[in-house]
This record gives C-alpha cells, sequence and structure tokens, in this order.
C-alpha cells in the first residue's frame, strides 16, 4: 500500500489530490486536527475512502468527516454524493445497520431531582426496553401489521398510540421515507417482526444525561434548554430486519456485478445505477427499513416515558420528555445540493455521518430558522453535543457533519486493555450509573477506545460546519 | 485453523486450512467464537444449507450469513459442520450445534464482502473477514 500524500487546505482540511491514485474520479477531503490526523493516518480509512472517490458519477470529492475510522467498504464518517441521473447507489455507502441513528429528548427535570433515584429510572427502562442480541421486542407485531411499519414509519407510531404529532414533526423527514415491499425479503420481515422496540448490542445505548454547558444562549434558549436539564438520549437503528435487507440488496448486486462486469475497487463497494431495476430496488427497500428504525426509536421512547412517569408518580410530578430532534447517521438520500453554482439533485450517502442542513431550507420544519439539530453523542462516560447545522455545511459537505468521537482502538485491543470492573469503577467516580447487558461487550465501549469527542466537536466548529449549542454530561448509560 | 485480528470498528479473522471444504468450516467456527468468545461441543440440533453463487468468496460470505441469521432467529450455535462444495460453485452443509438460550456476547451484524480475497499459496488456503458489529 503506498504512502498518502496529502495537501493542507486549512487548519483542519486536507485534500488527497486525484492524480494520487489511478481511477480516482474525484479528490478525496477529509477533516483534521494535528491530534487526530495520526490516528486516522494509522488505520485503513483513508485507502477506503481513495475507493469511494473511484465509484462512477461520484461528484466534487469523497468525504471524510473529523470521527473517521476503518469500516468496510466506505470508511465510517465517510459521505458521497452521486449524480441523480448517471451516478450509483451503494449499499456499502449505508452499512448494514440501515438508519442506525439518535434521538435527543428533553424534559422538565433538573439534574438534582432525579440524581438521588437515578439507579431507579434506569432500571425501569431496562426493565421496558429490551437490549442485546436476537429476539426481544417492546412491541409484539404480526407479519402484517410489520408491513405497515415499513410503509408508514413513524405515522404507524401516531396511530398506534406511541407518538404525538410533535414527536413527529422533530424526526428527520417527520419519520417516514417513500418505501416499497418489493425488494423487502420474507425473512426481513421475519427478522423485523420480533425486534420491534429494542435497543440491540454493540455501540447502541439509552444514555440520561444533563446539561452541563450552554455554548450559545440564543440558540438554547430557542430549544428551550438551560444548564443543567435532564435529557435523554437514545441511539439504534433497524436490527435484524436493516441487516437482512442490506446482506440480501448486496447478494443480488454481486450477481449485477458479475453480468455487467465492474470493476470494483473492493467487493463491497458493489453498486447498481441508482436508476436502474436493481438501484431502485434497493433504494426502496432501503427506505422500508428507514421506517423500521424510526418506529424502533419512537416505541423505545414511548417505554423510557412511562418509566420516568412511573418514576415520579409517588411525588405527583407530571414528567414531560419532549423530543429535541431524531437524526439517522446511516443512509443514502435524494437531495438538491448547490454544485458549480447549479442545483443538481444528488444521491447523497452517509455512513456514520449526520445531515446538518443550514438556516432556510423549509424541510426542517420547527428549526427552519435556526438550523437543523446536529446530535453528536461521545463515547461512554464521556460528553455528547447538541450543534446545528449551518451555510457552510450546505456549501462543503453536502450539509453533513460528523456522527460520534470515532474509534482509535480496535474491540480487541480495548477488550484487552479495559477490564469491565474499573471501567466501572472509573464510571462510579464520575456519579455515571451504568446498567449492561454484556461486560466485554461495555469494555468494549470504554472511552478510551475512542477519540476525545471535544476534539472531534471542535474542528466541525472551527471550521463552521456546525455551531456548538450545548453540552451533555451521562449521569446514567443503558448498553445492550 | 482461525485466528482474530484487530480492525477499528468491527472483527475480523484470519482462516488458514489445508483444502476449501475446511476454510469454509472454520470461518463457520471463527464466526461463532467471535461471538461467544468459547468453544462448544453439543450437537442436539441440525440445519441443511443449500446455497449457490458466482465465485467461492461470495458463496463463502453467503454461507456464514445464512449461519448469522440461523442464529438471530433460532439462537442455533454452530459446533461441527459437514460440508460439500462442488464445482459451479455450489455448496450443500450439514450444520450441527444446538439452541442456545443464551444470547452471545457480540452480536455479529453481517459477514462483508470487504476486501475479500481467498488465497492459494504452497497448499494452503487462506482468507480474511471482516465482520460488522
Amino acid at each position: 500500500m503506498k504512502k498518502i500524500k496529502y495537501n493542507k487546505i486549512s487548519d483542519y482540511k486536507y485534500e488527497i489530490p486525484k492524480s494520487f491514485d489511478k481511477g480516482m474520479n474525484v479528490p478525496a477531503v477529509f477533516y483534521a486536527s494535528k491530534e487526530t490526523l495520526n490516528i486516522i493516518l494509522n488505520d485503513n480509512s483513508l485507502n477506503q475512502l481513495i475507493n469511494v472517490s473511484k465509484l462512477p458519477g461520484i461528484v466534487k470529492y469523497a468525504l471524510a468527516m473529523p470521527d473517521v475510522h476503518q469500516g468496510y467498504g466506505f470508511p465510517i464518517g465517510g459521505v458521497a454524493a452521486f449524480d441523480y441521473d448517471d451516478g450509483i447507489i451503494s449499499p456499502g455507502g449505508v452499512g448494514y445497520d440501515i438508519n442506525c441513528g439518535v434521538r435527543l429528548l428533553k424534559s422538565n427535570l433538573k439534574r438534582e431531582e432525579i440524581s438521588s433515584i437515578i439507579k431507579n429510572i434506569t432500571m425501569s427502562i431496562y426493565s421496558l426496553c429490551p437490549c442485546g442480541t436476537g429476539r426481544g421486542s417492546a412491541v409484539n407485531v404480526s407479519e402484517n401489521e410489520l408491513k405497515k411499519i415499513l410503509k408508514k414509519g413513524a405515522k404507524w407510531a401516531l396511530n398506534n398510540g406511541y407518538a404525538s404529532q410533535g414527536d413527529l414533526t422533530c424526526i428527520e423527514d417527520n419519520g417516514t421515507l417513500n418505501s416499497s415491499l418489493g425488494g423487502v425479503s420474507k425473512r426481513a420481515i421475519e427478522r423485523g417482526s420480533y425486534q420491534v422496540g429494542s435497543l440491540g448490542s454493540g455501540n447502541h445505548f439509552i444514555e440520561i444525561d444533563y446539561i452541563e454547558k450552554v455554548f450559545n444562549q440564543e440558540k438554547a434558549d430557542k430549544f428551550g434548554i438551560q444548564e443543567n436539564d435532564v435529557m435523554v438520549q437514545v441511539h439504534c437503528g433497524s436490527r435484524g430486519l436493516g441487516h437482512q435487507i442490506c446482506k440480501d440488496h448486496l447478494q443480488k448486486l454481486h450477481d449485477y456485478s458479475y453480468k455487467h462486469n465492474l470493476n470494483l475497487p473492493d467487493s463491497q463497494l458493489v453498486y447498481a445505477l441508482f436508476n436502474s431495476e436493481e438501484g431502485n430496488s434497493y433504494y426502496h427497500a432501503m427506505n422500508a427499513a428507514a421506517n423500521f428504525a424510526f418506529v424502533n426509536r419512537q416505541v423505545l421512547t414511548h417505554f423510557i416515558r412511562i418509566a420516568f412517569e412511573k418514576n415520579f408518580e409517588k411525588m405527583k410530578k407530571p414528567v414531560f420528555l419532549n423530543l429535541i430532534y431524531d437524526i439517522t447517521h446511516n443512509i443514502a438520500k435524494v437531495e438538491n445540493h448547490v454544485v458549480n453554482g447549479k442545483t443538481k439533485k444528488l444521491i447523497v450517502h452517509r455512513k456514520g455521518a449526520t445531515r446538518a442542513f443550514g438556516p432556510g431550507n423549509d424541510i426542517l420544519g420547527p428549526y427552519e430558522k435556526i438550523g437543523q439539530p446536529v446530535l453528536v453523542p461521545g463515547s461512554m462516560g464521556t460528553y455528547s453535543y447538541l450543534l446545528t447545522g449551518t451555510k457552510k455545511a450546505m456549501d462543503e459537505t453536502f450539509g453533513s457533519s460528523c456522527h460520534g468521537a470515532g474509534r482509535t482502538m480496535s474491540r480487541r485491543q480495548a477488550r484487552k486493555s479495559f477490564d469491565f470492573n474499573s471501567l466501572l469503577s472509573n464510571l462510579k467516580r464520575k456519579n455515571i450509573f451504568i446498567q449492561a447487558k454484556s461486560k466485554k461487550g461495555a469494555s468494549e465501549e470504554a472511552p478510551g477506545a475512542y477519540k476525545n469527542v471535544n476534539s472531534v466537536v471542535d474542528i466541525i466548529a472551527e471550521e463552521g460546519i456546525a455551531e456548538k449549542i450545548v453540552r451533555l454530561k451521562p449521569m446514567a448509560v443503558i448498553k445492550g | 485453523m482461525f485466528e482474530e485480528i484487530n480492525h477499528t470498528a468491527d472483527l475480523a479473522i484470519k482462516i488458514v486450512s489445508d483444502n476449501i471444504n475446511d476454510l469454509f468450516k472454520e470461518a463457520g467456527y471463527g464466526l461463532f467464537f467471535l461471538m461467544y468468545r468459547k468453544k462448544f461441543k453439543k450437537k442436539i440440533d441440525r440445519h441443511i444449507v443449500n446455497l449457490s453463487s458466482n465465485n467461492y468468496e461470495t458463496l463463502l460470505i453467503d454461507f456464514l450469513n445464512e449461519l448469522i441469521y440461523l442464529n438471530d432467529s433460532k439462537d442455533f450455535v454452530l459446533t461441527d459442520c459437514d460440508i460439500k462444495l462442488e464445482n459451479s460453485y455450489k455448496l450443500k452443509a450439514v450444520a450441527k450445534g444446538f439452541n442456545n438460550g443464551n444470547p452471545p456476547l457480540n452480536s455479529i451484524k453481517a459477514a462483508t464482502y470487504h476486501n475479500l480475497k481467498i488465497k492459494k499459496d504452497n497448499l494452503k488456503y487462506s482468507t480474511v473477514i471482516t465482520f460488522d458489529i
């Protein structure tokens, strides 16, 4: 593998020119600080980004956000936009966990009101929200009902008492994407029907936080957020249903690739023209999985609300948990962006990257004037951020930002380096309560295995891709 | 023989074997080792797997993803496997094992096609598989 040569464009922005490697259709651009540059250069993420730049119909450049790290096919933290008319769609640019995403809820409670009962609240949530692998759902649905979920998304949750109209206005695309079930296999339906309202495992979590710092008082006021407010984050995706849809279509696209004799830089980057039968089938099945994930996070929210209410019943205090926003960070979307002064219809792939639209876009609903909320959860026991998208993001990153801190250490190394009991004592010292289904799984997610989220967010803020609004600190975390 | 190798975000194993049939078997055992971090012996249940593909690489991934599905839907753990690979990339396997009541320590979403190449050097077959978790 040849040494990567790059040019520094600004303080935190670097470019690998198109001339660097044969087959690159556009340059590869990435964001890094002095601190994170070495980390990025030491894993395979930039080679993966170069592979993405070789895909047909790619527009402007292949992008990597500052939390980029080695994945498979696309790097995690990768963004790539393809021409609508003659570009492609690639399941490898979305990932197996279609519409893995995060939502942030704001309560009417203050930190001091819950600190003495934090364990009880956490355990109530844990008992109502199934965690871990395999079968397990908060809500049992028939296969016919599941098909309604795949078509209607969050509207299904509204119709069945798991959501309010207010919730739907605060979900990306109101929680419903245009789907069809033609490309959804029987097996995907079967897997979905036993996992509606389940957290899963890996890096998925439910976290109770408080607002530790306000960076932008004016915007925080618009969100109705103040210091010490109790917040809740939910991070999960489309579970086995999404994995199955991705697998099914990768299999079909390998046949397509074989039939069309495509020369792929990495076989995980298999693709179809967006305007082909295969491309269309994947796009609409992917949207069906995205609808499932919106419902999944909404159903979990319903049970988190019940858990909070239950714990405040005796005190006769009404508890509200209002949705600030729900974002997806694994998806491909048809969007309009200005490229070389002209508005172009593009298929924007974000794999481990968050949409970060700036102010002035009417699809943002209540956030049209202040810009889209961008949720950046940090590693376990550290900080998370609420940011807003900017005009610069629209100009430079197809309206995209980072999605987390980004791993630096393999799971194997993390298991060897961090033992669960020391992790537990560390969190205890910070007054953070943890409830984890798997001890080894929790060790793999130790903060030391990740970049410092503050540095990652600073890069984003310094480059003007998103604006810092508030920082959250955890009080309790539930891991699958 | 399989061994776990480092991967930043996911899990990966390297497999070396004397023949292509054993490469598939070892990949299956490696997958379940990554999931449970221990080896089991029970052979109570069996599942028939019939697959076909365009080459050995995609056939191997399809086989592993079939085992992942059996684990997700039926809690099945593979402990032994009779496998027959035919020309034209067809696979017939009897996956033997048991239905484990306990979920795996690591949930594996899928076996990926990332940089997948089955190599043959000095009469040994080898490959590296990345799993999305």
